[in-house]
Protein backbone atom coordinates (compact mmCIF):
# COMPACT_ATOMS: atom_id res chain seq x y z
CA UNK A 1 0.00 0.00 0.00
CA UNK A 2 2.84 2.39 0.88
CA UNK A 3 4.47 2.19 -2.52
CA UNK A 4 1.11 2.73 -4.23
CA UNK A 5 0.82 6.12 -2.59
CA UNK A 6 4.21 7.30 -3.80
CA UNK A 7 3.51 6.46 -7.44
CA UNK A 8 1.67 8.90 -9.70
CA UNK A 9 -1.98 7.92 -9.67
CA UNK A 10 -3.49 6.75 -12.96
CA UNK A 11 -6.58 8.85 -12.34
CA UNK A 12 -6.55 11.97 -10.24
CA UNK A 13 -9.78 13.93 -9.87
CA UNK A 14 -9.93 17.21 -7.95
CA UNK A 15 -13.10 19.12 -7.14
CA UNK A 16 -15.03 17.81 -10.13
CA UNK A 17 -18.45 19.31 -10.72
CA UNK A 18 -20.80 18.92 -13.60
CA UNK A 19 -23.85 20.98 -14.47
CA UNK A 20 -25.92 19.99 -17.48
CA UNK A 21 -27.87 22.73 -19.19
CA UNK A 22 -31.20 21.35 -20.32
CA UNK A 23 -33.76 22.25 -22.93
CA UNK A 24 -36.25 23.46 -20.35
CA UNK A 25 -33.69 25.94 -19.03
CA UNK A 26 -33.30 24.66 -15.48
CA UNK A 27 -29.75 23.35 -15.23
CA UNK A 28 -29.18 19.90 -13.71
CA UNK A 29 -26.39 19.62 -11.17
CA UNK A 30 -25.12 16.10 -11.69
CA UNK A 31 -21.91 16.17 -9.64
CA UNK A 32 -20.49 18.45 -6.99
CA UNK A 33 -16.95 18.56 -5.69
CA UNK A 34 -15.73 15.05 -6.32
CA UNK A 35 -12.09 14.27 -5.56
CA UNK A 36 -10.36 10.90 -5.60
CA UNK A 37 -7.30 9.08 -6.89
CA UNK A 38 -6.96 5.69 -8.50
CA UNK A 39 -3.51 4.18 -8.12
CA UNK A 40 -1.87 1.95 -10.67
CA UNK A 41 -3.19 -1.60 -10.56
CA UNK A 42 -6.00 -0.63 -8.23
CA UNK A 43 -9.62 -1.70 -8.64
CA UNK A 44 -12.02 1.07 -7.63
CA UNK A 45 -15.80 0.87 -7.79
CA UNK A 46 -18.31 3.69 -7.74
CA UNK A 47 -21.60 2.91 -5.99
CA UNK A 48 -24.55 5.21 -5.54
CA UNK A 49 -28.25 5.73 -6.11
CA UNK A 50 -29.58 6.05 -9.63
CA UNK A 51 -29.05 9.46 -11.16
CA UNK A 52 -26.29 10.51 -8.75
CA UNK A 53 -23.85 11.15 -11.57
CA UNK A 54 -21.84 7.92 -11.73
CA UNK A 55 -21.96 7.66 -15.51
CA UNK A 56 -21.24 11.37 -15.76
CA UNK A 57 -18.15 10.89 -13.60
CA UNK A 58 -16.92 8.02 -15.74
CA UNK A 59 -17.61 9.90 -18.95
CA UNK A 60 -15.59 12.86 -17.68
CA UNK A 61 -12.68 10.54 -16.87
CA UNK A 62 -13.02 8.98 -20.34
CA UNK A 63 -12.95 12.41 -21.94
CA UNK A 64 -16.39 11.95 -23.49
CA UNK A 65 -17.86 14.92 -21.58
CA UNK A 66 -16.25 18.04 -20.22
CA UNK A 67 -16.30 18.92 -16.53
CA UNK A 68 -17.90 22.18 -15.39
CA UNK A 69 -15.42 22.71 -12.59
CA UNK A 70 -12.35 20.98 -11.27
CA UNK A 71 -9.69 18.97 -12.96
CA UNK A 72 -9.14 15.35 -13.87
CA UNK A 73 -5.75 13.97 -14.82
CA UNK A 74 -5.64 10.64 -16.54
CA UNK A 75 -2.10 9.46 -16.59
CA UNK A 76 -2.43 6.31 -18.62
CA UNK A 77 -0.58 7.23 -21.78
CA UNK A 78 -0.05 4.14 -23.89
CA UNK A 79 1.69 3.64 -27.19
CA UNK A 80 -0.47 6.07 -29.15
CA UNK A 81 -3.81 7.84 -29.36
CA UNK A 82 -6.75 5.77 -28.32
CA UNK A 83 -4.62 3.19 -26.62
CA UNK A 84 -4.69 4.63 -23.12
CA UNK A 85 -8.20 3.85 -21.93
CA UNK A 86 -10.46 0.88 -22.52
CA UNK A 87 -14.18 1.54 -22.19
CA UNK A 88 -17.16 -0.70 -21.64
CA UNK A 89 -20.78 0.36 -21.39
CA UNK A 90 -23.96 -1.25 -20.16
CA UNK A 91 -24.71 -2.28 -23.73
CA UNK A 92 -22.08 -4.19 -25.69
CA UNK A 93 -22.42 -1.84 -28.71
CA UNK A 94 -21.00 -4.28 -31.24
CA UNK A 95 -21.27 -3.33 -34.90
CA UNK A 96 -23.70 -5.91 -36.33
CA UNK A 97 -22.02 -6.03 -39.77
CA UNK A 98 -18.65 -6.98 -38.32
CA UNK A 99 -17.80 -10.44 -37.08
CA UNK A 100 -16.82 -10.90 -33.44
CA UNK A 101 -13.11 -10.79 -34.27
CA UNK A 102 -13.59 -7.74 -36.48
CA UNK A 103 -15.41 -6.03 -33.62
CA UNK A 104 -12.73 -6.96 -31.12
CA UNK A 105 -10.12 -5.64 -33.57
CA UNK A 106 -11.92 -2.30 -34.00
CA UNK A 107 -9.74 -0.25 -31.60
CA UNK A 108 -6.68 -1.44 -33.54
CA UNK A 109 -8.25 -0.54 -36.88
CA UNK A 110 -9.13 2.91 -35.57
CA UNK A 111 -5.53 3.31 -34.40
CA UNK A 112 -4.47 2.74 -38.01
CA UNK A 113 -3.39 -0.90 -37.87
CA UNK A 114 -4.31 -3.51 -40.45
CA UNK A 115 -6.85 -6.16 -39.58
CA UNK A 116 -4.47 -9.00 -40.36
CA UNK A 117 -1.91 -7.53 -37.94
CA UNK A 118 -4.44 -7.11 -35.12
CA UNK A 119 -6.16 -10.41 -35.74
CA UNK A 120 -3.88 -12.72 -33.71
CA UNK A 121 -4.29 -10.54 -30.63
CA UNK A 122 -8.05 -10.29 -31.19
CA UNK A 123 -8.19 -14.08 -31.44
CA UNK A 124 -6.29 -14.65 -28.22
CA UNK A 125 -8.49 -12.15 -26.34
CA UNK A 126 -11.59 -13.87 -27.72
CA UNK A 127 -10.27 -17.09 -26.30
CA UNK A 128 -9.42 -15.44 -23.01
CA UNK A 129 -12.99 -14.24 -22.49
CA UNK A 130 -14.29 -17.72 -23.35
CA UNK A 131 -15.67 -17.12 -26.83
CA UNK A 132 -13.58 -19.74 -28.61
CA UNK A 133 -15.26 -20.77 -31.84
CA UNK A 134 -17.29 -17.58 -32.13
CA UNK A 135 -14.63 -15.36 -33.70
CA UNK A 136 -16.25 -15.48 -37.13
CA UNK A 137 -19.85 -15.26 -35.96
CA UNK A 138 -21.85 -12.06 -36.17
CA UNK A 139 -23.10 -10.29 -33.01
CA UNK A 140 -26.70 -11.13 -33.93
CA UNK A 141 -25.85 -14.80 -33.36
CA UNK A 142 -24.60 -14.18 -29.80
CA UNK A 143 -26.46 -14.04 -26.48
CA UNK A 144 -26.33 -10.88 -24.36
CA UNK A 145 -23.65 -12.32 -22.08
CA UNK A 146 -21.52 -13.41 -25.04
CA UNK A 147 -21.82 -9.95 -26.56
CA UNK A 148 -20.56 -8.42 -23.31
CA UNK A 149 -17.62 -10.84 -23.36
CA UNK A 150 -16.79 -9.63 -26.86
CA UNK A 151 -17.03 -6.03 -25.65
CA UNK A 152 -14.67 -6.87 -22.79
CA UNK A 153 -12.19 -8.36 -25.25
CA UNK A 154 -12.51 -5.26 -27.43
CA UNK A 155 -11.79 -2.96 -24.49
CA UNK A 156 -8.60 -4.91 -23.82
CA UNK A 157 -7.31 -5.00 -27.41
CA UNK A 158 -4.99 -2.01 -27.24
CA UNK A 159 -3.73 -3.14 -23.84
CA UNK A 160 -4.89 0.02 -22.07
CA UNK A 161 -3.53 0.76 -18.61
CA UNK A 162 -6.94 1.96 -17.48
CA UNK A 163 -10.28 0.21 -17.91
CA UNK A 164 -13.48 2.20 -17.40
CA UNK A 165 -16.56 0.01 -16.95
CA UNK A 166 -20.04 1.57 -16.70
CA UNK A 167 -22.43 -1.06 -15.34
CA UNK A 168 -21.10 -3.49 -17.91
CA UNK A 169 -23.15 -6.40 -16.60
CA UNK A 170 -26.28 -4.54 -15.55
CA UNK A 171 -28.31 -6.05 -18.38
CA UNK A 172 -27.29 -9.64 -17.64
CA UNK A 173 -29.02 -12.27 -15.52
CA UNK A 174 -27.58 -12.98 -12.07
CA UNK A 175 -25.78 -16.17 -13.06
CA UNK A 176 -24.08 -14.76 -16.14
CA UNK A 177 -23.24 -11.71 -14.08
CA UNK A 178 -21.37 -13.80 -11.48
CA UNK A 179 -19.45 -15.46 -14.28
CA UNK A 180 -18.56 -12.13 -15.82
CA UNK A 181 -17.37 -10.83 -12.45
CA UNK A 182 -15.06 -13.82 -12.18
CA UNK A 183 -13.91 -13.05 -15.70
CA UNK A 184 -13.07 -9.47 -14.75
CA UNK A 185 -11.29 -10.65 -11.61
CA UNK A 186 -9.28 -13.06 -13.76
CA UNK A 187 -8.42 -10.32 -16.27
CA UNK A 188 -7.28 -8.12 -13.39
CA UNK A 189 -5.07 -10.88 -12.03
CA UNK A 190 -3.57 -11.71 -15.41
CA UNK A 191 -3.03 -8.18 -16.64
CA UNK A 192 -2.70 -6.04 -13.51
CA UNK A 193 -4.90 -3.36 -15.07
CA UNK A 194 -6.18 -0.33 -13.26
CA UNK A 195 -9.96 -0.55 -13.27
CA UNK A 196 -12.70 1.94 -12.46
CA UNK A 197 -16.14 0.30 -12.32
CA UNK A 198 -19.58 1.83 -11.97
CA UNK A 199 -22.11 -0.58 -10.56
CA UNK A 200 -25.46 -0.85 -8.81
CA UNK A 201 -24.56 -4.09 -7.11
CA UNK A 202 -23.02 -3.87 -3.64
CA UNK A 203 -21.90 -7.50 -3.79
CA UNK A 204 -20.24 -6.97 -7.15
CA UNK A 205 -18.39 -3.92 -5.83
CA UNK A 206 -17.18 -5.69 -2.67
CA UNK A 207 -16.14 -8.79 -4.58
CA UNK A 208 -14.07 -6.92 -7.15
CA UNK A 209 -12.74 -3.78 -5.49
CA UNK A 210 -9.79 -2.56 -3.50
CA UNK A 211 -11.73 0.58 -2.73
CA UNK A 212 -15.36 1.58 -3.10
CA UNK A 213 -16.46 5.15 -3.64
CA UNK A 214 -19.94 5.46 -2.12
CA UNK A 215 -21.87 8.45 -3.44
CA UNK A 216 -24.88 10.39 -2.19
CA UNK A 217 -28.00 11.09 -4.22
CA UNK A 218 -28.25 13.99 -6.63
CA UNK A 219 -26.33 16.23 -6.77
CA UNK A 220 -23.81 13.43 -6.40
CA UNK A 221 -20.84 13.82 -4.18
CA UNK A 222 -18.62 11.38 -2.33
CA UNK A 223 -20.26 10.02 0.84
CA UNK A 224 -17.37 7.84 1.87
CA UNK A 225 -14.56 5.76 0.43
CA UNK A 226 -14.43 2.21 1.79
CA UNK A 227 -11.24 0.14 1.66
CA UNK A 228 -11.89 -3.54 0.97
CA UNK A 229 -9.06 -5.63 2.35
CA UNK A 230 -10.38 -9.10 1.51
CA UNK A 231 -7.49 -11.33 0.45
CA UNK A 232 -6.78 -11.74 -3.26
CA UNK A 233 -7.15 -13.65 -5.49
CA UNK A 234 -10.84 -13.90 -4.69
CA UNK A 235 -13.14 -16.77 -5.59
CA UNK A 236 -16.93 -16.79 -5.44
CA UNK A 237 -16.77 -18.55 -2.03
CA UNK A 238 -15.61 -15.31 -0.44
CA UNK A 239 -19.12 -13.90 -0.92
CA UNK A 240 -20.29 -16.24 1.86
CA UNK A 241 -17.71 -15.11 4.40
CA UNK A 242 -18.40 -13.00 7.48
CA UNK A 243 -16.01 -10.25 6.35
CA UNK A 244 -17.81 -10.00 3.03
CA UNK A 245 -21.13 -9.69 4.87
CA UNK A 246 -19.71 -6.97 7.09
CA UNK A 247 -18.61 -4.93 4.06
CA UNK A 248 -21.95 -5.25 2.30
CA UNK A 249 -23.75 -4.22 5.50
CA UNK A 250 -21.52 -1.23 6.01
CA UNK A 251 -22.08 -0.04 2.46
CA UNK A 252 -25.80 -0.69 2.51
CA UNK A 253 -26.03 1.51 5.62
CA UNK A 254 -24.04 4.24 3.90
CA UNK A 255 -26.38 4.13 0.93
CA UNK A 256 -29.57 3.96 3.04
CA UNK A 257 -28.81 6.78 5.44
CA UNK A 258 -29.70 10.03 3.67
CA UNK A 259 -27.00 11.83 5.72
CA UNK B 1 -50.18 -41.60 -22.43
CA UNK B 2 -53.12 -42.11 -24.76
CA UNK B 3 -54.70 -38.91 -23.49
CA UNK B 4 -51.65 -36.78 -24.06
CA UNK B 5 -51.26 -38.21 -27.52
CA UNK B 6 -54.80 -37.22 -28.31
CA UNK B 7 -54.16 -33.71 -27.05
CA UNK B 8 -51.06 -33.52 -29.16
CA UNK B 9 -52.80 -34.57 -32.33
CA UNK B 10 -55.69 -32.22 -31.59
CA UNK B 11 -53.25 -29.37 -31.29
CA UNK B 12 -51.67 -30.39 -34.55
CA UNK B 13 -54.90 -30.08 -36.50
CA UNK B 14 -55.74 -26.81 -34.79
CA UNK B 15 -52.37 -25.28 -35.65
CA UNK B 16 -52.65 -26.32 -39.28
CA UNK B 17 -49.88 -28.92 -39.17
CA UNK B 18 -46.11 -28.58 -39.06
CA UNK B 19 -44.60 -25.16 -39.83
CA UNK B 20 -43.09 -26.41 -43.11
CA UNK B 21 -46.40 -27.82 -44.22
CA UNK B 22 -48.11 -24.60 -43.31
CA UNK B 23 -45.62 -22.60 -45.34
CA UNK B 24 -46.31 -24.67 -48.42
CA UNK B 25 -50.06 -24.25 -47.99
CA UNK B 26 -49.55 -20.50 -47.61
CA UNK B 27 -47.55 -20.45 -50.81
CA UNK B 28 -50.34 -22.24 -52.66
CA UNK B 29 -53.00 -19.74 -51.67
CA UNK B 30 -51.88 -17.06 -54.09
CA UNK B 31 -51.62 -19.16 -57.30
CA UNK B 32 -54.88 -20.87 -56.41
CA UNK B 33 -56.76 -17.61 -55.95
CA UNK B 34 -55.16 -16.15 -59.08
CA UNK B 35 -56.31 -19.12 -61.13
CA UNK B 36 -59.77 -18.72 -59.72
CA UNK B 37 -59.88 -15.04 -60.62
CA UNK B 38 -58.65 -15.70 -64.16
CA UNK B 39 -61.14 -18.46 -64.77
CA UNK B 40 -63.92 -16.39 -63.19
CA UNK B 41 -62.97 -13.44 -65.38
CA UNK B 42 -62.97 -15.53 -68.57
CA UNK B 43 -66.33 -17.04 -67.73
CA UNK B 44 -67.85 -13.72 -66.67
CA UNK B 45 -66.86 -12.00 -69.91
CA UNK B 46 -68.21 -14.88 -72.01
CA UNK B 47 -71.46 -15.35 -70.10
CA UNK B 48 -72.43 -11.71 -69.56
CA UNK B 49 -72.67 -9.89 -72.85
CA UNK B 50 -70.17 -7.10 -72.05
CA UNK B 51 -68.32 -5.83 -75.05
CA UNK B 52 -65.32 -8.15 -75.24
CA UNK B 53 -63.36 -5.41 -77.02
CA UNK B 54 -63.55 -3.15 -73.96
CA UNK B 55 -63.05 -5.97 -71.48
CA UNK B 56 -60.77 -8.57 -73.01
CA UNK B 57 -60.78 -12.13 -71.78
CA UNK B 58 -57.62 -13.56 -70.22
CA UNK B 59 -57.21 -15.78 -73.24
CA UNK B 60 -57.16 -12.83 -75.61
CA UNK B 61 -54.69 -11.01 -73.37
CA UNK B 62 -52.36 -13.98 -73.54
CA UNK B 63 -52.83 -14.07 -77.30
CA UNK B 64 -51.96 -10.36 -77.55
CA UNK B 65 -48.90 -10.91 -75.40
CA UNK B 66 -47.83 -13.81 -77.57
CA UNK B 67 -48.38 -11.78 -80.74
CA UNK B 68 -46.29 -8.92 -79.44
CA UNK B 69 -43.47 -11.15 -78.34
CA UNK B 70 -43.42 -13.47 -81.35
CA UNK B 71 -43.55 -10.66 -83.86
CA UNK B 72 -40.63 -8.86 -85.43
CA UNK B 73 -40.94 -5.42 -86.93
CA UNK B 74 -42.51 -2.22 -85.57
CA UNK B 75 -45.36 -3.91 -83.70
CA UNK B 76 -43.00 -6.21 -81.78
CA UNK B 77 -42.77 -5.50 -78.07
CA UNK B 78 -39.00 -5.96 -77.84
CA UNK B 79 -37.63 -2.61 -79.07
CA UNK B 80 -40.20 -0.78 -76.97
CA UNK B 81 -39.54 -2.89 -73.93
CA UNK B 82 -35.83 -2.32 -74.34
CA UNK B 83 -36.32 1.43 -74.73
CA UNK B 84 -38.42 1.74 -71.60
CA UNK B 85 -36.01 -0.45 -69.66
CA UNK B 86 -33.15 1.79 -70.74
CA UNK B 87 -35.00 4.90 -69.57
CA UNK B 88 -35.81 3.24 -66.28
CA UNK B 89 -32.29 1.94 -65.62
CA UNK B 90 -30.50 5.11 -66.68
CA UNK B 91 -32.91 7.26 -64.69
CA UNK B 92 -32.68 4.99 -61.68
CA UNK B 93 -28.89 4.85 -61.85
CA UNK B 94 -28.57 8.61 -62.20
CA UNK B 95 -31.06 9.28 -59.42
CA UNK B 96 -29.28 6.85 -57.11
CA UNK B 97 -25.84 8.37 -57.73
CA UNK B 98 -27.04 11.95 -57.28
CA UNK B 99 -29.25 11.03 -54.32
CA UNK B 100 -26.42 9.25 -52.53
CA UNK B 101 -23.91 12.02 -53.19
CA UNK B 102 -26.17 14.92 -52.22
CA UNK B 103 -27.68 12.97 -49.32
CA UNK B 104 -24.25 12.08 -47.99
CA UNK B 105 -23.09 15.66 -48.36
CA UNK B 106 -26.13 17.11 -46.58
CA UNK B 107 -25.84 14.51 -43.80
CA UNK B 108 -22.20 15.22 -42.99
CA UNK B 109 -21.85 18.92 -43.70
CA UNK B 110 -23.97 21.53 -41.92
CA UNK B 111 -22.99 24.07 -44.58
CA UNK B 112 -24.18 21.83 -47.41
CA UNK B 113 -27.30 21.19 -45.40
CA UNK B 114 -27.96 24.91 -44.98
CA UNK B 115 -27.49 25.56 -48.70
CA UNK B 116 -29.11 22.52 -50.30
CA UNK B 117 -31.97 21.72 -47.92
CA UNK B 118 -34.25 24.66 -48.84
CA UNK B 119 -33.98 23.87 -52.55
CA UNK B 120 -34.77 20.25 -51.90
CA UNK B 121 -37.83 21.23 -49.90
CA UNK B 122 -38.94 23.54 -52.70
CA UNK B 123 -38.54 20.94 -55.43
CA UNK B 124 -40.09 18.35 -53.15
CA UNK B 125 -43.29 20.39 -52.99
CA UNK B 126 -43.75 20.24 -56.77
CA UNK B 127 -45.25 17.04 -58.18
CA UNK B 128 -42.33 15.96 -60.39
CA UNK B 129 -44.57 14.33 -62.93
CA UNK B 130 -45.92 17.78 -63.78
CA UNK B 131 -42.45 18.73 -65.04
CA UNK B 132 -42.61 16.14 -67.82
CA UNK B 133 -43.77 18.57 -70.57
CA UNK B 134 -41.06 21.02 -69.53
CA UNK B 135 -38.45 18.29 -69.92
CA UNK B 136 -39.59 17.81 -73.50
CA UNK B 137 -39.16 21.52 -74.23
CA UNK B 138 -35.69 21.50 -72.76
CA UNK B 139 -34.41 18.11 -73.81
CA UNK B 140 -36.47 17.11 -76.84
CA UNK B 141 -38.57 14.13 -77.77
CA UNK B 142 -35.75 11.63 -77.45
CA UNK B 143 -34.67 9.46 -74.57
CA UNK B 144 -33.02 12.34 -72.69
CA UNK B 145 -36.23 13.94 -71.46
CA UNK B 146 -37.47 10.58 -70.13
CA UNK B 147 -34.24 9.76 -68.37
CA UNK B 148 -34.13 13.25 -66.87
CA UNK B 149 -37.59 12.91 -65.37
CA UNK B 150 -36.78 9.46 -64.03
CA UNK B 151 -33.60 10.86 -62.42
CA UNK B 152 -35.55 13.68 -60.83
CA UNK B 153 -38.21 11.34 -59.47
CA UNK B 154 -35.90 8.58 -58.18
CA UNK B 155 -33.49 11.04 -56.64
CA UNK B 156 -35.87 12.02 -53.85
CA UNK B 157 -36.43 8.77 -51.98
CA UNK B 158 -32.70 8.02 -52.18
CA UNK B 159 -31.74 11.46 -50.97
CA UNK B 160 -34.23 11.53 -48.11
CA UNK B 161 -33.38 8.02 -46.93
CA UNK B 162 -29.65 8.59 -47.15
CA UNK B 163 -29.93 11.71 -45.02
CA UNK B 164 -32.19 10.18 -42.40
CA UNK B 165 -30.19 6.94 -42.36
CA UNK B 166 -26.93 8.74 -41.74
CA UNK B 167 -28.57 11.00 -39.19
CA UNK B 168 -30.22 8.28 -37.14
CA UNK B 169 -27.15 6.25 -36.27
CA UNK B 170 -27.60 4.91 -32.72
CA UNK B 171 -25.83 7.33 -30.36
CA UNK B 172 -23.92 4.51 -28.61
CA UNK B 173 -22.15 3.63 -31.84
CA UNK B 174 -20.95 7.19 -32.29
CA UNK B 175 -19.94 7.32 -28.65
CA UNK B 176 -17.95 4.11 -29.09
CA UNK B 177 -16.02 5.65 -31.98
CA UNK B 178 -15.47 8.81 -29.96
CA UNK B 179 -14.11 6.77 -27.05
CA UNK B 180 -11.66 5.16 -29.48
CA UNK B 181 -10.64 8.65 -30.63
CA UNK B 182 -11.70 7.85 -34.17
CA UNK B 183 -11.60 10.72 -36.66
CA UNK B 184 -14.61 11.93 -38.61
CA UNK B 185 -13.73 10.19 -41.86
CA UNK B 186 -13.17 6.87 -40.17
CA UNK B 187 -16.40 7.18 -38.19
CA UNK B 188 -18.30 7.87 -41.39
CA UNK B 189 -16.73 4.91 -43.15
CA UNK B 190 -16.86 2.38 -40.33
CA UNK B 191 -20.13 3.32 -38.62
CA UNK B 192 -22.29 5.98 -40.25
CA UNK B 193 -22.46 4.59 -43.80
CA UNK B 194 -23.07 0.95 -42.78
CA UNK B 195 -25.72 2.10 -40.28
CA UNK B 196 -27.48 3.99 -43.06
CA UNK B 197 -27.59 1.04 -45.48
CA UNK B 198 -30.96 -0.39 -44.38
CA UNK B 199 -32.52 3.05 -44.96
CA UNK B 200 -30.81 3.40 -48.32
CA UNK B 201 -32.11 0.03 -49.48
CA UNK B 202 -35.63 1.02 -48.48
CA UNK B 203 -35.11 4.12 -50.62
CA UNK B 204 -33.88 2.02 -53.54
CA UNK B 205 -37.01 -0.09 -53.50
CA UNK B 206 -39.25 2.97 -53.64
CA UNK B 207 -37.05 4.58 -56.30
CA UNK B 208 -37.30 1.53 -58.59
CA UNK B 209 -41.08 1.81 -58.63
CA UNK B 210 -40.92 5.57 -59.20
CA UNK B 211 -38.51 5.14 -62.10
CA UNK B 212 -40.98 2.98 -64.02
CA UNK B 213 -43.79 5.46 -63.37
CA UNK B 214 -41.65 8.38 -64.55
CA UNK B 215 -40.59 6.60 -67.74
CA UNK B 216 -44.16 5.67 -68.69
CA UNK B 217 -45.60 9.10 -67.93
CA UNK B 218 -42.97 10.89 -69.98
CA UNK B 219 -43.57 8.49 -72.84
CA UNK B 220 -47.26 9.36 -72.60
CA UNK B 221 -46.34 13.03 -72.82
CA UNK B 222 -43.89 12.92 -75.69
CA UNK B 223 -42.76 9.44 -76.54
CA UNK B 224 -41.81 8.12 -79.92
CA UNK B 225 -40.92 4.71 -78.56
CA UNK B 226 -41.40 2.64 -75.46
CA UNK B 227 -44.10 0.63 -73.74
CA UNK B 228 -45.91 3.82 -72.74
CA UNK B 229 -46.23 4.73 -76.41
CA UNK B 230 -47.45 1.24 -77.24
CA UNK B 231 -50.11 1.52 -74.56
CA UNK B 232 -51.34 4.81 -76.02
CA UNK B 233 -51.40 3.41 -79.56
CA UNK B 234 -53.21 0.25 -78.52
CA UNK B 235 -55.65 2.34 -76.53
CA UNK B 236 -56.48 4.47 -79.59
CA UNK B 237 -57.06 1.31 -81.62
CA UNK B 238 -59.27 0.03 -78.78
CA UNK B 239 -56.95 -2.96 -78.68
CA UNK B 240 -57.49 -3.36 -74.95
CA UNK B 241 -56.07 -6.88 -74.90
CA UNK B 242 -52.71 -5.45 -76.00
CA UNK B 243 -52.96 -2.74 -73.32
CA UNK B 244 -53.33 -5.47 -70.72
CA UNK B 245 -50.46 -7.44 -72.23
CA UNK B 246 -48.15 -4.43 -71.93
CA UNK B 247 -49.32 -3.76 -68.37
CA UNK B 248 -48.22 -7.30 -67.57
CA UNK B 249 -44.80 -6.60 -69.08
CA UNK B 250 -44.48 -3.40 -67.03
CA UNK B 251 -45.44 -5.29 -63.91
CA UNK B 252 -42.75 -7.87 -64.64
CA UNK B 253 -40.21 -5.10 -65.13
CA UNK B 254 -41.10 -3.62 -61.75
CA UNK B 255 -41.03 -6.99 -60.03
CA UNK B 256 -37.68 -7.81 -61.63
CA UNK B 257 -36.08 -4.64 -60.32
CA UNK B 258 -37.56 -5.00 -56.87
CA UNK B 259 -36.37 -8.60 -56.68
CA UNK B 260 -32.84 -7.66 -57.71
CA UNK B 261 -32.71 -4.93 -55.08
CA UNK B 262 -34.09 -7.30 -52.48
CA UNK B 263 -31.44 -9.86 -53.39
CA UNK B 264 -28.70 -7.25 -53.02
CA UNK B 265 -30.20 -6.12 -49.73
CA UNK B 266 -30.19 -9.64 -48.32
CA UNK B 267 -26.55 -10.03 -49.25
CA UNK B 268 -25.30 -6.62 -48.16
CA UNK B 269 -27.49 -5.80 -45.17
CA UNK B 270 -27.72 -9.41 -44.01
CA UNK B 271 -27.28 -8.27 -40.42
CA UNK B 272 -30.39 -6.07 -40.41
CA UNK B 273 -33.34 -7.81 -38.81
CA UNK B 274 -35.85 -5.04 -39.48
N1 LIG C 1 -26.63 14.79 -21.42
C1 LIG C 1 -27.33 15.15 -20.34
N2 LIG C 1 -28.05 16.29 -20.37
C2 LIG C 1 -28.75 16.68 -19.28
N3 LIG C 1 -28.79 16.02 -18.11
C3 LIG C 1 -28.09 14.88 -18.02
C4 LIG C 1 -27.32 14.38 -19.13
N4 LIG C 1 -26.74 13.22 -18.76
C5 LIG C 1 -27.11 13.02 -17.47
N5 LIG C 1 -27.92 14.01 -17.02
C6 LIG C 1 -28.49 14.13 -15.69
O1 LIG C 1 -27.44 14.07 -14.78
C7 LIG C 1 -27.79 13.27 -13.67
C8 LIG C 1 -26.75 12.17 -13.48
O2 LIG C 1 -26.82 11.29 -14.60
P1 LIG C 1 -25.91 9.98 -14.69
O3 LIG C 1 -26.27 9.30 -15.92
O4 LIG C 1 -24.49 10.37 -14.50
O5 LIG C 1 -26.41 9.17 -13.41
P2 LIG C 1 -26.03 7.69 -12.97
O6 LIG C 1 -25.54 7.79 -11.57
O7 LIG C 1 -25.15 7.05 -13.96
O8 LIG C 1 -27.44 7.00 -12.96
P3 LIG C 1 -27.78 5.47 -13.22
O9 LIG C 1 -27.31 4.74 -12.00
O10 LIG C 1 -29.27 5.44 -13.31
O11 LIG C 1 -27.08 5.05 -14.48
C9 LIG C 1 -29.17 12.73 -13.92
O12 LIG C 1 -30.08 13.51 -13.19
C10 LIG C 1 -29.39 12.94 -15.39
O13 LIG C 1 -30.72 13.25 -15.63
MG1 LIG D 1 -25.33 5.42 -15.37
Amino acid sequence: MADLVTRTPVVSARGLSKVYSTRTGTPVVALTDVSFDVAEGEFVSILGPSGCGKSTLLRIVAGLTGETEGTVDVNAAGAGPGTDVGLMFQQAVLLPWRTVEQNVALPGIVAGRRFRDVRPRARSLIEMVGLDGFAEKYPGELSGGMQQRAALARSLLQDPRLLLLDEPFGALDAMTRDQMNLEVERVRQQTGKTILLVTHSIAEAVFLSDRIIVMTGRPGTIREIVDVTLARPRELEVTGSADFGAYTNQIRKLLDRPE
Amino acid sequence: MAVSEKVLSARKTLGGGEPAERRITARLWFPASLLLIIVGWEVAVRVTQVNSVLVPTPVSVVQALWRGLAQTGPASFYPHFWRTLQEVLLGFGGGVVIGLLLGGLVAISPTAQAIIRPYIVMIEAVPKIAIAPLMVVWLGFGIESKVALAVLVTFFPIFVNTVSGMRSVPAERLELMRSLRAGRALTIRLVIVPSALPFIFAGLEIAAVYAVIAAIVSEFVSGQMGLGVLILQANFRLDIATVFAILILLGLMGIGMTKLIELARKRIVFWDRN
